[in-house]
């Protein structure tokens, strides 16, 4: 056989009038930088010399751009004779002979194509010149015009979008770099600041803890006087009171308390029968019949103290309250405060003066500090107070170095472009019966359109599109537990557009979101950096 | 999942979770009245004896009377001759109250079997029948036995342990309460000093009357006593049982055999285990949630047939009943006693240590009506099973290639992208199937009108990549008065009718539903027409169906069933013929498509199934897990289905429920796509598992094996043309091809297909290899299909390596094994694409093989509109000859490429010799070190003869 191109005898002849009309349209129409009527059908332009040579052909393989040649090398008859004898395909360009060929599609008028060479003649025209399907029934028009001026008018819908896109995204990138400046710089002043504030902070504290000490000393000093005082009061109030007891028993007023006395008071029933038996109250009578005030005093009066009921009640409650000061309270919280900042209730001492106003709790309150002690505690209050502020200070720029630096750490894009998505704040998208809310860097979620709960469908996790366009995929993640199944999650699909907005959301599996988004964070590439990869562009 | 879809599917999932977890939603044994009842029975004690003086003989089958002695009631037993060495043995009542159900012609057998002569010869107290070939079979008066021999050795003893049992029917006693009590008084006065039925010998013609009703009076009231036998209650389900006990059950023995196969669908060893201490392997076609492996439970569907195979023979038992069934298997050494009578009876040998296995089956209802297949090969019962079944018809070739499916594609634009997902990645698919949530809120033969309104340009966009859809088409149908379909089904008074006679209501998906009664044949044109495009709005011929929760699946009902006293159209109760309902749901499917268009062959998929369902397509294995051990079953579980006539059968690739790992996945498609049928499937709550979503490395190796699958379609087209020709499967356990081989008898961890390809899929986490068994002697090769070299070992074990990207296959030596190497998009597509013969050289340097060709689609092929290419390679030449001269069919597909595998030299040259005589000289190349000779373009027309000649 002599024909370049042979298949199999059945279908040769209906082919090779389709490939006269084909080569005939192509000698006539297409004039081509190179001898295309020469050249074996379906080489792509980059390899048309690989084939133009005289001699054998030898098989080669791509590496990226470049073709590399293999030890085997062929009849050039053998190109294109529906048979693989390249194991890297390349003898069979314009067939499906081989499972790793690439036809090349001209498509002249749109976009030339490559296809794997097993959509050759398969009988679905893939190229819209129709060039792939030259032996097949398909029947293929060419309608490359039309796809080009669709296409054209398509492409530049997106290069003004793109472009449009663009300019904002520039914006977003300068806005973000200053704002990533502003925060850096701001660190740094927060830096500084911190470190002259703790100078201070030194001075101040020391400062505070030398009025501290001759405050506390008066402090002490006043505290234990009155503290002996009290003790000394108590002690007479104690007494007293059994003094006064021992004269309500003594009910015969004979000077002696005696059993019968004893026995009208049913505090020293201690069987609790009911009735104080005579032998109950000679117990309490430490074994004597009747006593009298000195050894009651001395014997008694202790062990009944905590029971003993007095006949008048009023008398007797007046009692109880006295054991209760507040005034050891008061002093705790005067302590814990000296940590604390400038808390309106730590000065409580003033108003304990108020108090004085009531003559029978006034009598149990510490009495004033005297002036010299007002003083000293004076100019620690002062000493404090500054030592607060300060305090506050440094505690409040660290709270805001730790704020920045957190933010920071998120990643923002290569030039902090997606700053500004952040801080357009909360998007949503409402679909048949869900609203959809992604605020960004934060957290996504869904809600029923008719209303109802909130889900969390995931926080903000990580950048996870692929290593070459690793910006073009978020990932939040752990979201509300789905029942029975796996927390939610969603993937937001971020492509390039003039406005922050989500267009589609959805579930691929079971609590697993996707939303399309877009941005003019996203719109990094020009229309010509896009364009670059299609080498054939120019012919469109 | 979205909130309020959980809401709703609460209520349905809390069935299954219940279940998921509790085995004991399905009955043991012990739990089903009449199973207790008869595997409780006494051994070797049977009260039958044929009354010999009734035995009728016609040219082809003799009739004899069969008495009870216990309680006197009469069966009558028909022994029938059938073409191709098969008898029949019916047993039946005699005088039956209401008559008992037998299934229609068509419903199981797929036509009246064709009866052949038969020899009755009477011998004192046995009766002999020769059949043609070699059986006899000899049956014995009392107690009634019988044996079959073959070449004069014993194979099959019936009803050797007595275990015949045939409750007859009866009417219930009234008054239930007093039943007790007053029963036990009055028997004290009516007879007085009874002895035990038993112990009663009742004579063939009892003089006394009243003395035989008295005895059958107390037998059926000893028997009507028990526990369970007018009313039954499970879980809370009561079984009404209006027409009592009426169970039936018999034994047989396997003289001689060690193994029985057969009896799916059960998630256990290929080879059957020895019930002794299990239940019984149970066919009740039930819809378990996460079955477990291993164990005899029931699942979705049933073939009741069991074959016994030894070094000598194979034999089939086809048990033709449609009611819950239980069988008992014993693999105990045979019975001295009983073996030495009958060695002395035939004049055998001694045959002390001879090993035999004891079956006992038992069914709840219906007849005895058991076919014997006498085999003796493995493929003669095959095609003895075939010709009472039928077999599966020609699949449309899209079919047989890979199938994508899950638990939801979500809506069109889901389909579309999965569509060009694989196109993107290159990888060939076929079908794009959409499960439930494609409807209208579970309507069948609705579109979801948000995500689904554009249908037919959905399924028109999938088709112009040549490839179909499937959707699926549940029984259920939801009692919703505006849905057309219930409110028609409803008025026609199709409805499937509870114990009152109220159509019956359960839940399933829809929730509450009913079921048509796809046994009367006016139901079945119903549910046909529905598949009118017409009808099915939304539809176009290229969507074809899924029928699934066939069982039928009754999300509230005992056992996740129908209740048994559910009430058929025709006055049957549901529990005779529940088997059977998945099929006919399937039957009336076929029937549509075949409505919609008679010359497309049909396509339906179902998970329930019975004998002869596959008359209607492709079967799987329902619910599977995302587990290796689910993997590995699924290979002993095909081969099951296979034998039994399921030929068309797979299990989801990947697993149903729960997430595959990379791995389990991968190794799952490689086993996936060489097995018959090919899909992989998801649960809803699972991940999305498309192949490209993993990585590359995995992807690529699925695609691969996809591929591979692609280039052995016409392979596979071959085998099922086959299949349906002359039944059997594709998917062959290695004893069919090497029985006499003891070591094959137990593997069921590789397998044929056809007599080709020999497959051992890695079923195991992490493996890279494992010691396979190589069937054969010292003459059979087996070469790597990838390294193109014999394994070194004959009829041996050799260990294989199995890395990732390998799934051990080997072609035998003396095949021809035809590729389609260029991968298309989808199967049609490669319709025209020529082909590569691979030539595996026998011992002699001779293979053959064959090739089947016609248009993939139509039924145009039973007008002869096909090939059939017989190639032969013997004395240095391959010829291809046309062996089915009425045929006519032309293709533009060539021949490419022939490799010779195992060619020892160099030959001068090769020449093609064409049809017209012409000759021409062929490049070639050979491979010394590899001995593989390859053949450059031989540029020939497959379908037409040549031949191509190897000059030394």
């Amino acid at each position: 056989m002599s024909a370049p191109i042979r298949f199999s005898t059945n279908f040769l002849k209906s082919s090779l009038k389709l490939c006269n009309i084909v080569a005939f349209a192509l000698i006539l129409l297409i004039q081509l930088p190179y001898t295309a009527a020469n050249l074996p059908r379906g080489v792509m332009p980059a390899a048309a010399s690989l084939y133009t040579d005289s001699g054998l052909f030898t098989c080669f393989s791509w590496d990226g751009s470049r073709a590399v040649p293999s030890p085997i090398s062929i009849e050039r008859d053998k190109i294109n004779d529906d048979y693989c004898d390249c194991p890297d395909g390349s003898d069979e360009p314009g067939t499906s002979a081989c499972s790793n060929g690439i036809f090349f599609c001209e498509n002249k008028g749109f976009v030339p194509t490559k296809l794997v060479s097993s959509r050759v003649n398969d009988g679905i025209c893939d190229c819209c010149d129709g060039s792939d399907e030259y032996a097949s029934n398909a029947n293929c028009q060419d309608d490359c015009f039309a796809r080009g001026t669709k296409l054209r008018e398509e492409k530049e819908k997106e290069r003004i979008l793109l472009e449009e896109g663009h300019k904002i995204y520039e914006t977003y990138c300068s806005e973000g770099q200053t704002f990533k400046k502003n925060q850096e710089d701001q660190l740094t002043k927060l830096g500084n600041d911190i470190e002259e504030l703790q100078k201070q902070w030194d001075e101040i504290n020391r400062i505070k803890e030398e009025k501290e000490i001759p405050e506390k000393a008066a402090k002490a000093k006043h505290e234990a006087a009155w503290k002996e005082e009290k003790e000394k009061k108590n002690a007479e109030q104690v007494h007293l009171k059994g003094i006064t007891a021992f004269h309500e028993l003594d009910s015969d007023g004979n000077g002696l308390v005696s059993i019968e006395e004893m026995q009208k008071h049913i505090e020293f029933d201690i069987d609790r029968n009911g009735e104080v038996a005579s032998e109950e109250a000679k117990e309490y009578l430490e074994d004597n019949e009747t006593i009298d005030e000195v050894l009651f005093m001395e014997k008694v009066w202790p062990s009944i103290r905590e029971i003993y009921t007095a006949a008048k009640p009023p008398e007797q409650k007046k009692g109880d309250d006295e054991d209760t000061p507040p005034i050891p309270q008061d002093e705790e919280e005067e302590e814990e405060t000296d940590d604390e900042n400038d808390n309106p209730e730590s000065h409580q001492a003033p108003t304990d003066n108020e108090n004085k106003d009531n003559p029978t709790e006034s009598e149990d309150e510490m009495p004033e500090y005297d002036d010299e002690t007002k003083a000293l505690i004076e100019a620690a209050e002062q000493a404090r107070s500054s030592f607060n502020e300060i305090d506050q200070k440094i505690k409040d720029i660290k709270k805001d170095i730790s704020d920045i630096e957190a933010d920071l750490k998120i990643d923002y894009g290569p030039n902090n472009e997606f700053q500004k998505v952040k801080e357009g704040g909360c998007i949503e998208y409402t679909d048949r019966e869900y609203t959809y809310k992604l605020c960004p860097f934060d957290r996504a979620s869904q809600r029923p359109k008719d209303g109802g709960v909130e889900t969390t469908l995931g926080y903000w996790g990580l950048w996870n599109g692929p290593s070459d366009n690793l910006y073009s995929s978020m990932k939040y993640e752990k979201g509300q537990n789905c029942w029975n199944g796996p927390d939610r999650s969603v993937v937001v699909k971020v492509s390039c557009g003039t406005e922050n907005q989500i267009i589609s959301a959805s579930e691929p599996s079971r609590c697993e979101y996707e939303f399309q988004f877009k941005s003019p964070a996203a719109c990094g590439k020009t229309f010509s950096d896009l364009n670059k990869t299609d080498p054939e562009h120019d012919e469109l | 999942m979205k909130i309020f879809k959980l809401n709703l599917c609460f209520i349905f999932l809390s069935y299954f979770c219940v279940r998921a977890v509790d085995r004991a939603n399905f009955k043991t044994c012990d739990q089903s009245g009449f199973c207790k009842q008869l595997r409780s029975m006494e051994k070797g004690n049977s009260p039958y004896k044929l009354l010999l003086n009734t035995l009728n003989i016609q040219k082809d089958s003799l009739q004899v009377d069969l008495l009870n002695n216990k309680n006197n009631v009469k069966l009558v037993l028909k022994l029938s001759g059938i073409r191709d060495n098969i008898f029949r043995l019916r047993i039946t009542e005699k005088d039956p109250l209401k008559p008992r159900y037998e299934p229609a012609i068509g419903d199981v057998l797929d036509s009246e079997p064709k009866l052949e002569s038969i020899t009755v010869k009477r011998e004192g107290q046995t009766v002999k029948v020769n059949l043609k070939n070699d059986a006899v079979v000899i049956l014995d008066e009392s107690p009634f036995s019988m044996q079959v021999l073959q070449s004069g050795e014993p194979v099959l003893l019936i009803n050797s342990r007595g275990l015949l049992r045939f409750e007859h029917t009866r009417t219930k006693p009234e008054a239930e309460a007093p039943q007790g009590i007053l029963s036990t008084v009055l028997s004290w006065f009516s007879n007085s000093p009874q002895p035990a039925d038993d112990e009663v010998p009742v004579e063939e013609n009892a003089e006394n009357e009243n003395h035989e009703k008295e005895n059958k009076e107390e037998a059926e009231k000893k028997e009507t006593d028990e526990e369970g036998v007018w009313e039954e209650s499970f879980k809370g389900h009561t079984d009404s049982k209006p027409s009592g006990p009426q169970a039936i059950g018999l034994d047989f023995s396997f003289p001689g055999f060690e193994n029985v196969y057969g009896i799916p669908e059960h998630a256990d060893s290929f080879a059957l285990k020895s019930t002794r201490d299990t239940d019984p392997y149970r066919l009740y076609n039930l819809d378990v949630f996460e079955y477990e492996l291993h164990n005899p439970m029931a699942l979705y569907g049933s073939v009741p047939l069991m074959y016994a195979h030894n070094e000598k023979r194979t034999i089939g038992l086809f048990w033709l009943n449609t009611a819950e069934t239980w069988i008992d298997i014993g693999s105990n050494t045979a019975d001295k006693n009983m073996l030495s009578k009958l060695a002395t009876f035939v004049g055998v040998g001694s045959s002390d240590e001879m090993p035999q296995v004891d079956t006992h089956w038992m069914s709840e209802s219906g007849i005895i009506d058991v076919f014997f297949l006498l085999g003796p090969k493995p493929n003669d019962a095959f095609r003895q099973y075939g010709s009472l079944t039928g077999t599966t018809p020609l699949p449309p070739l899209f079919s047989i290639a890979y199938h994508q499916c899950r638990w939801n594609y979500n809506d069109e634009e889901d389909v579309q992208t999965v569509n060009e997902g694989f196109d993107t990645h290159d990888i060939p698919m076929d079908v794009i199937w959409l499960d439930i949530e494609h409807t209208n809120g579970k309507r069948y033969f609705t579109w979801d009108g948000a995500k689904f309104s554009h249908s037919v340009d959905m399924i028109n966009k999938v088709a112009a990549r040549g490839r179909k859809m499937v959707t699926i088409v549940d029984p259920h149908l939801k009692r919703d008065d505006n849905y057309n379909v219930h409110s028609e089904c409803r008025s026609k008074g199709y409805y499937i009718k509870n114990k009152d006679g109220n159509d019956y209501d359960g839940w399933c998906w829809p929730g509450s539903s009913s079921w048509p009664d796809f046994f009367k044949p006016e139901v079945r044109e119903w549910w046909a027409g529905k598949f009118l495009t017409s009808e099915y709005v939304g539809s176009t011929h290229d969507l074809f169906t899924w029928n699934d929760m066939n069982e039928p699946s009754v999300f509230n009902g005992p056992e996740i069933t129908m209740h048994k006293d559910a009430k058929h159209l025709d006055g049957n109760e549901h529990r005779h013929v529940h088997n059977l309902y998945g099929t006919l749901v399937h039957r009336a499917t076929f029937e549509g498509q075949l409505k919609r268009d008679p010359n497309q062959r049909p396509f339906i998929l179902s998970r329930a199934f019975f004998a002869g369902s596959q008359r209607y397509g492709a079967v799987w294995t329902g619910d599977n897990m995302s587990e290796w051990g689910h993997l590995k079953i699924s290979v002993p579980m095909l081969l099951s289905h296979g034998i039994t006539g399921i030929s068309f059968i797979g299990a989801d690739v990947g697993g149903f429920f729960k997430n595959p790992d990379a791995e389990l996945l991968t190794r799952w498609y490689q086993a996936g796509a060489y097995q018959p049928f090919f899909r992989a499937h998801a649960h809803l709550d699972t991940r999305r598992r498309e192949p490209w979503l993993f990585d590359d490395k995995y992807k690529n190796i699925i695609r691969d094996a996809i591929r591979a699958r692609y280039a052995l379609l016409p392979f596979w087209y071959t085998l099922f043309y086959h299949g349906e020709k002359e039944g059997g499967p594709v998917m062959k356990p290695l004893w069919v091809d090497f029985p006499k081989q003891k070591e094959t008898f137990t593997i069921d961890d590789q397998y044929l297909i056809g007599s080709v390809l020999m497959v051992k899929p890695v079923t195991e986490q992490g493996s890279s290899g494992f010691r396979m068994f190589f069937p054969g002697d010292s003459t059979t090769e087996w070469y790597d299909i990838y390294s193109k070299q014999p394994v070194k070992t004959h009829g041996g074990y050799e260990f294989v390596s199995a890395p990732l990207e390998k799934v051990p296959v080997f072609q035998r030596g003396g095949t021809i094994l035809p590729r389609k190497n260029r991968i298309r998009r989808a199967s049609i597509l490669a319709k025209d694409d020529p082909y590569t013969l691979t030539i595996a050289l026998d011992q002699n340097g001779s293979a053959v093989g064959d090739l089947y060709i016609d248009d993939y689609m139509t039924h145009e092929y039973r007008q002869n509109k096909y090939t059939l290419r017989k190639f032969i390679y013997e004395n240095n030449m391959l010829v291809n000859k046309n062996i089915s001269p009425m045929s006519q069919f032309e293709t533009k597909s060539w021949l490419e490429k022939i490799e010779i595998l195992g060619m020892k030299s160099k030959p001068i040259s090769v020449q093609v010799i064409g049809e017209d005589k012409s000759t021409r000289d062929l490049e070639f190349n050979f491979e010394p070190s590899k001995q593989v000779l390859t053949i450059r373009k031989p540029d020939v027309n497959i379908a037409q003869d040549w031949i191509i000649s190897l000059r030394r």
